[in-house]
Parts: C-alpha cells; structure tokens; sequence
C-alpha cells in the first residue's frame, strides 16, 4: 500500500467509550474491515469502532503505525536509511515489546485484530496462547489460561478416553 | 506479568446506532454470536454444583468467540490441539467444531513397550485409526509422512472411506509410494469436498475411477499408483477444475493421454518403464509439461496455446532397467513443432554424436525458444567414442531458427569437465544472434584455472551476440519437486529445483 503523495489523508476513529484518534488513512486501512469501509465510501467523516474501548483502540493504531509499510509517521528517519533485513529484525523485536501486556489485554487485542482483520496483529496475538498450550502441561495450561475444569467426573473419563490417542 | 487483577468490564454494547455504526456492529454480531458457544457457556452453567462459579475477568479464554478458539487450535499440532479437549468443555466443544488437521508427524510415537505384541508399524496406523474416529470432521488436512500401511491394509481403506464421509480437503501421502501396498483408494475419487490429493502406490479401479465426482480437487499427484488408460481418462473427466496432475511411474499406462482437461496449468509426467505415447489435447489453461520425458514415446500437444515452459525431453536413454525392452527403432519424438513453448530443458550426452543430431532436430520442433535448459547425461567425460567436434557442428551448418532469431538465455550444467558441452557452448554463441545471457555449471568452477581455460576458449569462438555475457558457476544443491514450489518460479528450470531426478 503506497501513502498518497504530501497531504496526508486522515480519518478519524472514535471508540465506544467517546475518545477520537485522528490517523493516517494509510495506517488505519491497515485493518482490512477499514479499508473496505474506506472503498466503499461509509467512511467520509469519522469511524466508530464498535466494542473496541480506547485503551485497545490505542494499542491497534500504535501497531498499525509501526507495521505501515513506506515510511509511517512514527520512525520515518529511521527506516529511510535502514536495510530492509534490518528493518524486519527491529520491526520483530518491537513486536516482541508490544506484546508483552497482562492476559486480559492480550485476549481484547486478539478479539480487536479478529474484528479489524489485522493479520500480523492477529498471529502476534494468538502466538503466546499458542506457545503456553505446545509448551507446557495441561495443569500449567489451565493455570496460564485460568480455565476452569468444568467437565463432570465421568464425562471427563470420557473424553479422554476417546482422546487417548493424543495422549500416549 | 499481571494476571487477573486487571479488572476488565466488557465494551459497552452501543445501544441507538447512527447507520455507520449499525454497519460496523452488524459485522462484530456476526463474529460473536455463536450458537454452539452459548450451548457451551450454557452447559458450563447447568453442571452446576461441580463447577467452581465462572469469574470473568479470571476465565479470559472462554470470552474468545468461538471462530477465534478455533484459530489457535487449528494452529496447534494434532496432537497438542486435541490435548486441549480435557481443559474444559469449552475447549471440548471448540475442538470439534474445528476442521481436524491430521499429521502423523505431529502424533505421539508408540512407545515400543507399550506396543510389545505388535509391530510398530501397526502401532502408528493404529493411532491414526483412534484419531480419526475421534473427530465427526471435516477433517482440513490428513497427511501422513511415516506411517505405513503394512499389515493395515482394510484399515487405511476404511480411512478413505472415512476421510470421504468427512468432508476431507487435503489427502497428502508424503512417504515412499510402496508404503501404500495397493490400498484400494477409490472412496476419495468420489469426495466432492477434496482439493488436494496425493496417492502412493495405490489402487484405482476402473468402477472407482467412473464414479470419479471430485469437483473441487485441483491437484492430483499419483506415485507408482495402480490405473489403466481408461480409469485415467474417468478421472480427469470427473475432476474438472484441476489445474496440476503429476503422474510419476504410474503403473498401468502404456499411453498417457490428457484430454479436455480445460482447467490444468500444470502437467508432470515421470516415468522409467517403456512409454508408447504422451498425448495432450485440447488443455487451453496448460502452461508447463514437466518431467522426464524420453523421445522414444509419442509427443502429441495440440489444443495447447498457453504451453510456454516443456522439460525435460530425454534425449540420451539413461540405462535400461531390468526387464525393460530396448526402445525400438528410431525416436518418435514431437509429432509437430509447438511454437507457443519459449522455455526448454533438454538432457543429453554431449559426447554422443547421434544424440547430438536429435537434439539439433528437437530444437526445430520449438520455433520460438527464448530460453534452453541442458542437463548433461555424460558418465564421464569423452568417454564415448563418436565425440562430436565443433567442426561436426560447423560443418552440417544447421539451420536452426530458433537460435538465430529469438534464443536469449542458455544454462548448461555439467557435473564434471565436459569438453562436449563447451563445443556445442561455442556452437550456440556462434548462432544466437539476440542472445544475452549463457551460464555454465559445473562443480569443476570451484576450480579458478578450470574456468579461465575454458574461458579462453570460449573466447576464440565467434559471438554472434555482442551484448551476450557468460558467467560460470558451482552446482547447487537442487530441492525437492513440489508443485508449490515450481509454482513459484517464472522459469521452473531455474531455481534448484530437482525436475529432472524427480
């Protein structure tokens, strides 16, 4: 996606709770929901993004602004003289950075990517859940994820039984 | 890090909408509003007693919708995804809802102790038999790189009949064909579902093949499979969006013939057993014909325009194997030039004098290459005794059009020094009026005085091209063919990909 040449276009998203936040078309079509709602021309003012609060709202666009290709508005210095190889490898340590954040916010940004279709923040996202169920056993699973066993006794003999194969 | 003390209260849901947030919103229902994840919550909630009560803020996971839950599962390994069933019955219910990826690489191995009576071989079928009766399906993908069929025969056919029932996507046997032990296959040729498909030594009947309804299979690879002619031909009629069809060492085909598949963009065809004819008609979509493919068969292609990349075409016929009758008489070859092909692979002994002069007659067959590709099939080099000479060449002053008009690049690889090739280099740069680009590979350029000697030859030959360079390089370690990843190449012959030894 190329940025339109000097007067940069913005749009503006509002979030549920009455914030705004002014951006960059560029960085906003990001999200692929917005970017259709941008080409088909529902979006001449401003954008209200539903069940996504500010404080999420906020995190998506600092991502989005940071993964806009060309040269966005934060960083731009910097990845005007950098090597492409060089660029991802910074882009892979800031992700890192992004990401640390507590469960409960991890779990909104995954819904917020879903609902925004943003992939990179989606499998950013999704990829520490994923790691914590490979690496670890169930009780430490449950324990990361705070699920609660809700299974009747005999129900869980069950279905593990049926699903021993996986086990062995 | 901090969990579960963050206290997070749920977006409020917007109550009057103006239209833009109506449009916005409609699509976040769809997202959420899951039935199958309400009879969960639900089911939660009615064991009542036995479970601990529900905290929102502590249980994070279960507010994931359920399209989400079943993304990261259908990351997880086979095994590592279907683990998560006992975590609760959330994850149960997701699990299910999730098309089933099946990988043997990704089950758990038998531990030998456990598997004391019986073989371990059976013991892997057998895990792949409990994890496909444990999913109601679809199953997404079922592929199987170390599993063998052996003493699990009616097992892996009731797998077919299985995988067809589910609504399978993707059937990859990854492993050396003879594991399959002609395993009856038919059920899958019948799975309107299924898109990707790759049998081993397997089994189609004729019955099966004219029931053949795969509507949506666009990729069939058969290795050393079991099909006559005529369940060849069912198929392809009963697969009408394929676009890739590999036929390696398929047994039963004494003539391979495509026709009206208006779908296909990619056709292989691999074979070391005596061919008659390599037929292809009215495939408007072709664009590559791939393999290995020996002159002494038949080549017909027409009804083909977009066939742009042809290769191998064998002209030296390596050893023959045992049992293998002698190629009998002369090569039959192209029947008519096709002047749609712009790339070209060729393998041949440089050193024989008489494969020298098919090559020279093959290339009539190809009025408008842009591109040639040679593989030499040399054993060591000028071991034959009628070596072709530059002189040879020169003499016979082959008119080819080809390469006087449109030729712009050659690669020619060699392993080792080949004195033959660098003659017939000489021959093409002395030709190719429009030519601008000739590689040479061969492991001998690791060598620096190897390069500058041949260098020095080359330079004493005529370039009809002024602007022609001529690079030489080492050998690379060529990879394995997969339609993917020949896919990806704008000239499948370049990019270290191991056609020819497919």
């Amino acid at each position: 996606m190329a940025t339109r040449e000097a007067g940069k276009k913005m749009i503006m998203l509002k979030s549920p709770d009455g914030m705004e936040f002014e951006v960059e078309e560029a960085v906003a079509m990001e999200s692929q929901t917005i970017r259709k709602m941008i080409e088909d021309d529902c979006a001449d003012t401003a954008i209200l993004i539903p069940n996504i609060n500010s404080k999420i709202l906020s995190r998506v666009i600092e991502y989005c602004n940071k993964h806009v290709p060309t040269t966005g508005a934060t960083g731009a210095a910097a990845s005007d003289t950098v090597a492409p190889a060089a660029l991802a490898e910074d882009l892979k340590i800031w992700d890192a950075e992004f990401i640390k954040v507590n469960r409960a916010t991890r779990f909104d940004l995954i819904q917020a990517a879903s609902y925004l279709n943003i992939k990179g923040l989606l499998d950013l996202t999704s990829q520490t859940t994923i790691d914590t169920i490979s690496d670890n056993s169930l009780e430490e699973i449950r324990s990361f994820l705070s699920t609660k066993n809700d299974y009747l006794p005999e129900e869980e003999q069950t279905i593990r039984r049926e699903n021993q194969w996986a086990f062995q | 890090m901090d969990y579960g003390s963050t206290k997070i209260s749920d977006p409020p849901p917007p109550p009057q909408a103006p239209p833009e947030r109506q449009h916005l919103r409609s699509l976040s229902l769809s997202l959420s509003k899951n039935p199958r994840y309400r009879a969960a919550a639900n089911a939660g909630e009615m064991a009542g007693p036995l479970s601990r009560p529900r905290n929102a803020s502590d249980d994070r996971i279960n507010e994931l919708p359920e399209v989400l839950l079943s993304d990261i599962l259908s990351r997880l390994g086979t095994a590592e995804a279907a683990r998560t069933v006992v975590l609760s019955t959330r994850f149960r219910d997701a699990w299910l809802a999730t098309p089933l990826r099946l990988d043997d690489l990704e089950l758990p191995v038998p531990a030998r102790g456990n598997v004391s009576l019986i073989q371990p071989w059976t013991a892997r079928a057998d895990v792949v038999t409990r994890a496909l009766a444990s999913h109601p399906g679809p199953v997404a993908l079922f592929r199987l790189s170390r599993t063998s069929f052996r003493g699990r025969v009616p097992a892996a056919e009731a797998w077919f009949r299985q995988l067809a029932a589910k609504c399978v996507r993707e059937v990859s046997l990854c492993f050396s064909p003879e594991w399959c032990h002609d395993a009856l296959a038919d059920p899958l040729l019948g799975c309107p579902t299924l898109q990707v498909l790759a049998l081993g030594r397997c089994h189609l009947s004729d019955a099966g093949a004219s029931a053949a309804a795969a509507a949506a299979l666009t990729e069939l690879t058969l290795s050393e499979t079991c099909i006559s002619e005529a369940a060849l031909q069912s198929v392809l009629s009963g697969c009408p969006a394929l676009r890739s069809l590999v036929l390696k060492h398929v047994h039963g085909l004494q003539r391979i013939r495509v026709s009206s598949c208006r779908s296909l963009v990619l056709l292989g065809v691999w074979h070391y057993k005596q061919l008659d004819e390599i037929t292809v008609e009215d495939a408007p979509c072709l664009e590559r014909l791939l393999g290995n493919m020996r002159l002494n068969a038949a080549i017909t292609i027409t009804g083909a325009p977009k066939l742009t990349a042809f290769g191998y075409a064998v002209v030296s016929i390596p050893h023959l194997f045992h049992g293998e009758r002698a190629p009998q008489g002369v090569n039959k070859g192209l029947r008519a030039p096709i002047h749609s092909v712009k790339i070209l692979a060729i393998s041949v002994k440089f050193s024989s004098k008489k494969d020298m002069e098919k090559v020279m007659s093959l290339l009539d067959s190809f009025p408008c290459l842009e591109t040639l590709h040679f593989q030499s099939s040399d054993y060591r080099s000028g071991a034959d005794k009628d070596y072709t000479t530059v002189s040879d060449y020169n003499q016979k002053r082959y008119p080819i059009r080809c390469v006087a008009r449109y030729l712009k690049s050659v690669i020619l690889e060699c392993e080792q020094h080949n004195p033959g090739m660098l003659e017939f280099a000489c021959f093409l740069l002395a030709r190719a009026h429009v030519l601008q680009f000739m590689r040479i590979q061969s492991e001998m350029c690791d060598v620096p005085k190897w390069v500058t000697e041949q260098q020095n030859l080359l330079s004493q030959s005529n370039m009809a091209s002024l602007e022609a360079e001529v690079v030489f390089e080492g050998m690379k370690q060529r990879k394995d063919f997969t339609t993917e990843g020949v896919n990806a190449l704008s000239d499948p012959f370049d990019g270290g990909i191991n056609i020819l030894g497919h």
